[in-house]
């Protein structure tokens, strides 16, 4: 496990002194887990990280002029048109299989564990580019399945009803420990690169009961990612699945705009 | 945006016009050469093109929309360079430092704070300038600045939080201070 791994208690001193690289985008995945987990244990933290975020956004502006050719208004315009010709082309994510024979037990002694997102009852295990370091071949459920399942499958297919798009989206269990705990993932596909400051949330819903926030993720250039985690409800028990694109990525109920539902019908 | 959104390819053309320069100019502070800057600088605006919308305006600026994703996608591009063992487009030793000569023809407010901003780097070590320019223009972590520089990892760590420690300070003293002049003023 990685130095910085999820059970440790957070100093928030120590977290303290990464808000300025953190707010530059300077920390390795295991000190940014430590920073937002510790900006969840440390509250009083983010006043300084907003104020630290504020400052970097002017380098932005400090940057000198340089000229481009004169061509390259053309070339933009031109390739402009040609995209309005040409319907854009969803990109499949579809890639060769995995190895075989590797247990999700294996992921989690393997690899870094995150805890980007943590709850009371789930742990974020492996965010997408970390999937992506360990094995460039992950890519679908399916992949996802024959590395991490030992057990039973249950899988539920999201759609979207956003015009003009087509993303999907699968979220898939097995147990781990049956009735205690089971390991989930997450795959999607064609969604649109989030805007800056953005991000897309997944959530489980039971009625009556506040929303559980999994987690927030980005998805790669070609509208996709995947991610595994671990929870101590059984999936079952909630009624809905559904990601969000949220402008405030720290919201604690889904406010943004639903981008693939799925009722949870098993 | 609305234009953009019914692909009227005049209103792309004034957004270039207007923008162009400052997106190119942040590609090619990335990426070091004028190539990939081209490149980089195309596929943004080609993305305000498909995706107008993703642009909110009550979320800030267009001019730090666009300059926000034109770094995001170069500093990608650097990572995905340097993931395939390919060297820094920019030797350590060329790299501007942040002591880049601001141009008014960049006006505005927030080419104003970036002046600022620029006169406070340059009150700081310049090893400390260093790091924060590699930092935030070629999207490095401290682990590789360490191992692009040969700094200590620890030492990295320090000079940087110091570096922006210190920048903060002052920045706040300046953005203080304007802020009770202009109560003076009132």
């Amino acid at each position: 496990m990685s130095e910085y791994g999820h059970q440790q208690a957070v100093n928030c001193d120590e977290v303290e002194a990464l808000l300025p690289a953190y707010s530059l985008g300077a920390l390795d995945d295991a000190e940014v887990a430590v920073v937002e987990r510790g900006l969840v244990d440390c509250p009083d933290l983010n006043s300084e990280l907003r104020q630290y975020t504020a400052m970097t956004q002017n380098l932005m502006f400090t940057l000198d002029p340089v000229k481009p050719k004169a061509s390259l208004k053309q070339s933009i315009l031109a390739a402009a048109r040609e995209e309005t010709r040409t319907p854009a082309k969803t990109i499949p994510f579809e890639q060769p299989a995995p190895p075989r024979g590797r247990s999700w037990q294996g992921w989690l002694t393997a690899a870094a564990m995150f805890a980007v997102l943590v709850g009371s009852n789930l742990v974020w295990l492996q965010r997408y580019d970390a999937l992506q370091r360990q094995t460039p071949v992950v890519g679908t459920t399916t992949d996802l399945s024959s590395l991490v399942a030992t057990g039973p499958v249950t899988r539920v297919d999201l759609a979207t009803n956003v015009a003009d798009t087509d993303p999907t989206g699968a979220l898939a269990w097995t147990p781990i420990e049956p009735d205690v705990s089971w390991v989930s993932w997450f795959v999607a596909n064609n969604l649109q690169p989030s805007p800056e400051g953005a991000a897309y949330l997944l959530w489980l819903m039971r009625e009556g009961e506040p929303p559980v926030r999994v987690g927030q993720f980005q998805v790669n250039e070609s509208g996709n990612t995947a991610f595994v985690f671990e929870i101590y409800e059984p999936i079952g028990s909630f009624d809905t699945v559904q990601v969000t694109l949220e402008a405030d990525e720290t919201v604690t109920v889904p406010t943004g705009e639903t981008v693939l539902v799925s009722e949870i019908d098993v | 945006m609305a234009q953009l959104e019914r692909k009227d390819d005049q209103a792309l053309a004034a957004l270039y016009d207007r923008y162009g320069v400052a997106v190119y100019s942040m590609a090619y502070r990335v990426l070091g050469t004028k190539e990939s800057a081209e490149e980089v600088a195309q596929d943004v605006f080609l993305y305000v093109w498909k995706h107008p919308s993703m642009w909110d305006p009550q979320r800030g600026k267009l001019i730090s929309w666009l300059l926000t994703v034109t770094r995001n996608r170069a500093i990608d591009r650097l990572r995905k360079e340097r993931r395939g063992g390919e060297a820094l487009s920019t030797p350590l030793d060329e790299l501007p430092y942040l002591t880049a000569q601001q141009d008014e023809r960049m006006g505005g407010t927030n080419w104003a704070n970036g002046r600022l901003m620029q006169q406070l780097i340059n009150e700081l070590p310049g090893e400390q300038a260093t790091l924060i320019e590699l930092a935030f223009f070629k999207g490095m972590t401290h682990s590789e600045i360490a191992g692009a520089t040969k700094i200590p990892l620890g030492t990295v760590k320090t000079r940087l939080r110091s570096g922006l420690k210190r920048l903060r300070g002052l920045w706040m003293q300046e953005t203080d201070a304007v802020k009770e002049s202009g109560q003076d003023e009132t």
